[in-house]
């Protein structure tokens, strides 16, 4: 149906006309303040086009619970089969189209990056097949490749009421190039998504990446995170609770050295009554790295009877390392509980002269205290992913 | 006559909940409305200026013409303010400037006694030494043979920049530079007076000093600058009230205060604004933006803030500590009431620079009304901030559906053995604590006041003790008519 | 040749001299007291001895079994036979009972040259020695010292303590924050793990541990010197007079 596909492509000229206009965000722009993108303005970027499949890295021909994007083109969707979830391309979907363009945030320029080059999208629609049939987890493999290349994701979740979805998320490869994932993740009545995160892109890859949620009435969204790969990594997260009794977390765990850059957004619109939001984001940083965690909640007018707590805390290993913390609260409801806390430090000298006190060495000691400092957040992933969240951890760490 | 007195009567129950919000009828000098280099020579003759004075304010004036109005970050709503319809300069009309209390206008002294602060020497109970400004100019000083003899200097800074050139020369604009931001380049330009303190070494200032603050004249803007510096091993406790008459239209309060804390010394620095904040409706109103911000620049000093803030139709203000040297100490208690259409952004920066500085921000935010109340703090360990610590608590209390209360704290740590850390906790008062009070035969507004007294009590206990019984009616009074 | 030899110590926090020459020398099988007055330099000496990092030995030295401890870091020292019981053992979140444990038990075995001690086997003995000291199963679990009550923070110490089988135990202020019950129960896993071979330094503000834990010798430590030592008899002398006329003395 030609007419839909029009419907894609002038979505996407209008998101590059847009970032033609307006380029990169710069430091001045309150939602960039801490992130510097000078390196990715001066690079040389080229959008990703239909890679010729080779044998290395054609996916897994038998995988029915798997979707492979090689940067951010995605191979075989006709593979998938998961009892109540179908794969289709997005430009063929005016409807759903449309509700992307209507979600993507006015003036979010990487977000419009992401739209401007993007060959097309990929639909997951999943319906309610009722509790005992619920489909294994939907992985969602990002690799990446080659020099120059920014890749272009563009994916529109869509969980009916009384659906549940769980969605493995793993980004990484090597080369030098940005990846922007955009999704947009709808959940219906009742839905549940269980949305886990591996970001582990090679040290001189870049990612830029944009979740828009949005939650009708009684739907959970448990998002889980480990970003530990990339040079300058950010992982946005905006979520619209638009009815009553909407849940959602917000787990992450970020990790970086050198001279990296780790960047955790995330703004939670409660517009509705009685909703639930928990985010709780912890980091290490080591070397010359650089962090920051800015986290909104704006609670409306309506939104009574709101439960919104955030929870942030940066652990600091090196001496030229650098954490920021920015935890906003907007509140205009009163008939509310909502908090916040941040802590940033090193490890606790009592603690690790306490370990020492008792024959356990400087390097094991330091390494107890490390995976303590992660303990609350682990102990906060949704069970199903929390082994495959920590292998990420654990290689970042060995890493040392 | 009685008609004439219902009349009163009526006005007053119909305004009468900002009981300062008198005029007092008074000669003035004034200055004509609008801003350009001739109004900043204007008031420079006026105040008998040396000439690098004169120099300093159009340096900050040309700054201040290449600047912008801060309109984008705050969380504050408000129509673009015209400086061309100012009188930057008002005085009350006196051949000379009063060399004891028996010259000063009587008109003028019976109003700062309707304002509870009597200037009379033999008046003073608690031995608070005071400067009163009225607009434009600090109309008496109180108490100054007794502090001289201890070597303290307490006097409108006019007076300072004359007498004691070299002191103002040396600290003006060392903490609050000309261009350090909008409102600070144009009291830098247009400052019309303020106090000046200084406390010689290892003094510890005899007295609680204290300047009131007053804006009488219409169309009139205040522009106060106030600078105090302690010496090595000095203390001082310095007071601040504010008040202004009702008006319908807003008027504009642009002062800094700069405070310079030397090594081992300390400033303790207390606040009581309640500027008019205008009508149930928003309508007049004190529109304050002040910058105020104290250098601990000497190892072991302190600084201390303490701010009532339940005035003004716009608070936009953030007393905040440069922690330079090593073991000094920066804090920041903070109560601020916003009611009706009343806006507050407000907040603190602590800068941490020197090994051991530690800092301590204890914020209450209340909003009523349909007011909002903002909470923006920035807290910044730099590298050579050495086990420096920061402790942040931050709560706001939501009275009522239709206001809002909103927390922007910054956190940036480059120092490994830096700690931070920061709480942060929005809610309203309880059904149940409301219950109690009431059935313990409390009326609704007696009962609220009590409850947000005792949600401020942390930061009300480090008001000196004279002002802190003013402040808890006056939280009361500002909450008045927020619970139906 | 002794177990522990304090030689002429001299040892500083920051800029401060805290111990001014203290000479101490505990042979195995003994049990030694130092009693004194709040600030005389009782916790400064137990974390000098530890090898806790900020406390600076200016002058002097440390000798377990005829070696100086001086260049050996915290862990070292511990591994080596040297064991403190805290005052105020550090909460260590985040951080299972259990396997701080094991790697402590592990940390000192490895030095040794033994093998990791088997994981159930430890588990049996972990459980025995935490019954006998009245240490519920569930705070096993729980992370180090978390939400440990003073009496139970004391007791798990001496849980330690009995897995490490230290040659040195230098229990800091343990009666601090102890009900009577408690003390009881405390003094007799000390008692109970006491043998020929280990030296015992108690350090303690009042005399009543001593009714618990008997010593040998009583010194008494005022302004960072050893004023006078004696027996038993000393520490209910000191109950009787006070420290007043020690800190004179000195």
């Amino acid at each position: 149906m030609p007419h839909e596909a029009i419907n894609f492509a002038k979505i996407t000229a209008e998101a590059a006309a847009r970032h033609a206009e307006n380029g990169w965000p710069k430091q001045r722009d309150e939602a960039w303040r801490f992130t510097d993108l000078n390196a990715i303005r001066e690079m040389t970027l080229a959008p990703a086009e239909v890679p010729s499949v080779t044998t290395e890295s054609a996916p897994p021909q038998d995988a029915k619970d798997l979707i492979q994007f090689i940067n951010g083109i995605p191979q075989g969707i006709d593979k998938v089969a998961l009892k109540g979830v179908e794969i289709a391309p997005l430009s063929t979907d005016s409807a759903r189209s449309s509700a992307l363009a209507e979600a993507v945030p006015s003036g979010h320029s990487v977000a419009d990056f992401a739209l401007a080059h993007a060959k097309d999208g990929v639909v997951i629609a999943v319906a309610d097949v009722g509790a005992d049939a619920v489909a294994p987890p939907l992985t969602l493999r990002f690799d990446y490749r080659g020099d120059g290349i920014s890749s272009h994701a563009v994916i529109v979740v869509d969980v009916a009421a009384g659906a549940n979805l769980t969605i493995l998320e793993e980004h990484k490869g090597d080369g030098v190039g940005l990846s922007a994932p955009l999704m947009l993740l709808r959940l219906g009545a009742g839905a549940e998504l269980h949305h886990a995160r591996r970001l582990i892109e090679g040290d001189s890859r870049h990612h830029l990446g944009l979740n828009l949620v949005q939650l009708d009435t009684g739907a959970l969204y448990h998002g889980d995170m480990v970003l530990a790969g990339g040079d300058i990594a950010r992982s946005e997260t905006q979520i619209a609770m638009t009815a009553p009794d909407a849940k959602a977390y917000l787990n992450a765990v970020y990790l970086g050295r050198d001279g990296q850059m780790r960047d955790i957004t995330s703004r939670i619109d409660h517009d509705a009554p009685d909703g639930q939001s928990f985010q709780r984001v912890h980091g290490i940083l080591d070397g010359r790295a650089k962090a920051v965690f800015q986290g909104k909640v704006k609670v409306a007018r309506y939104a009574q009877k709101t439960d919104g707590n955030q929870m942030s805390r940066t652990l600091l290993l090196s001496r030229e390392a650098e954490a920021n913390t920015k935890p906003e609260l907007e509140i205009y409801a009163d008939d509310v509980a909502c908090s916040h806390g941040a802590t940033i430090g090193e490890i606790d000298a009592d603690q690790l002269f306490y370990l020492k006190s008792r024959g356990i060495s400087t390097e094991d000691a330091r390494q107890f205290l490390i995976e303590a400092f992660l303990v609350d957040v682990v102990d906060a992933l949704d069970e199903p992913a929390r082994g495959w969240l920590l292998e990420a951890i654990a290689a970042w760490l060995e890493r040392g | 006559m009685s008609a004439t007195a219902e009349t009163i009567r009526q006005v007053e129950e119909a305004t009468g909940k900002y009981k300062y919000g008198f005029v007092t009828d008074i000669a003035v000098d004034k200055a004509p409305k609008g801003l350009d280099e001739d109004t900043i020579r204007f008031i420079s003759a006026k105040k008998e200026e040396p000439a690098w004075m004169l120099e300093w304010r159009l340096k900050a004036f040309r700054h201040w013409l290449k600047m912008k109005e801060p309109h984008h970050w705050a969380m504050l709503d408000y129509p673009p303010i015209d400086y061309q319809d100012i009188h930057y300069y008002a005085a009350p009309k006196q051949a000379e400037a009063p060399k004891s209390l028996d010259e000063v206008d009587p008109e003028l002294l019976r109003t700062y006694e309707k304002l509870g602060i009597p200037l009379h020497e033999q008046e003073i109970l608690a031995g608070v030494a005071v400067d009163a400004v009225f607009d434009s100019v600090s109309v008496a000083t109180t108490f100054r043979a007794k502090l001289a003899e201890a070597g303290v200097i307490f006097c409108p800074i006019s007076e300072a920049i004359k007498a004691h050139p070299e002191l103002v020369k040396a600290y003006i604009g060392s903490v609050v530079p000309q261009g350090d931001n909008y409102f600070a380049a144009l009291n830098s330009a247009v400052f019309t007076d303020g106090s000046f303190v200084y406390i010689p070494k290892g003094v510890r200032c005899p007295m609680e000093l204290s300047t009131y603050f007053r804006i009488n004249e219409r169309n009139t803007g205040q522009f106060e600058r106030t600078l105090i510096i302690a010496e090595e091993g000095s203390y001082v406790s310095y007071l601040e009230g504010c008040t202004a008459p009702q008006r319908d239209e807003n008027q504009l309060h642009a002062a800094v205060v700069e405070l310079v804390a030397l090594q081992d010394a300390e400033i303790k620095y207390s606040t009581v604004q309640n500027w008019y904040p205008g009508d149930e409706n928003g309508k007049g109103g004190i529109y304050n933006f002040v910058t105020k911000r104290g250098r601990c620049q000497g190892a072991r000093s302190k600084i201390s803030w303490t701010q009532v803030e339940t005035g003004s139709a716009i608070t936009w203000k953030y007393p905040s500590c440069i922690l330079e040297g090593d073991g000094s100490v920066g804090e920041f208690y903070s109560v601020a009431v916003t009611n009706n259409a009343q806006q507050a952004d407000t907040g603190t920066k602590m800068i941490h620079i020197g090994a051991n500085t530690r800092s301590t921000i204890i914020s209450k935010g209340i909003s009523a009304g349909r007011s909002n109340n903002t909470y923006r703090g920035l807290v910044r360990m730099l590298g050579g901030a050495e086990s420096a610590r920061n402790f942040t608590q931050c709560d706001s209390l939501l009275v009522g559906d239709q206001c809002g209360a909103h927390t922007v704290p910054y956190i940036t740590s480059r120092n490994p053995t830096a700690q931070v850390e920061h709480e942060a906790t929005t809610s309203r008062i309880s059904e149940d604590q409301m219950f109690y009070c009431l059935q313990r035969g409390m009326e609704v507004e007696d009962a609220v006041s009590l409850i947000v007294n005792g949600f401020c009590k942390e930061v009300m206990k480090e008001l000196p003790m004279e002002f802190a019984v003013e402040a808890q009616k006056l939280i009361g009074i500002s909450l008045e008519g927020s619970v139906g | 040749m002794p177990l522990l030899e304090i030689k002429n110590l001299h040892a500083s926090v920051g800029d401060k001299p805290i111990l001014q020459g203290i000479n101490l020398t505990i042979k195995a099988g003994e049990i030694h007291a130092i009693m004194g007055p709040n600030g005389s330099g009782k916790s400064t000496l137990a974390y000098v001895l530890a090898g806790r990092e900020g406390y600076e030995v200016t002058e002097g030295d440390i000798c377990l079994d005829g070696e100086s401890v001086l260049e050996m870091e915290a862990d070292a020292r511990a591994r080596a036979g040297l064991f403190l019981a805290f005052q105020y053992p550090v909460e260590l979140p985040g951080v299972g009972g259990m396997s701080f444990l094991r790697a402590a038990v592990n940390a000192k075995r490895l030095a040794q040259g033994a093998d990791e001690v088997d994981h159930i086997a430890f588990v049996k003995i972990v459980r025995e020695a935490a019954a006998r000291l009245g240490i519920k199963d569930d705070m096993l679990k729980r992370a180090v010292n978390v939400g440990f009550s003073g009496g139970e923070k004391k007791r798990y110490e001496i849980l330690q303590m009995a897995l490490l089988e230290p040659s040195m135990a230098i229990l800091d202020e343990t009666d601090s924050g102890l009900d009577v019950d408690a003390l009881r129960i405390v003094s007799e896993g000390v008692n109970a793990l006491k043998n020929d071979a280990m030296g015992v330094l108690v350090i303690t503000h009042y005399q009543r541990l001593l009714d618990y834990i008997i010593p040998d010798h009583v010194h008494i430590l005022a302004d960072g010197r050893v004023v006078k030592s004696g027996d038993k008899a000393l520490a209910l002398e000191v109950e009787k007079t006070g420290y007043g006329g020690f800190t004179d003395a000195a």
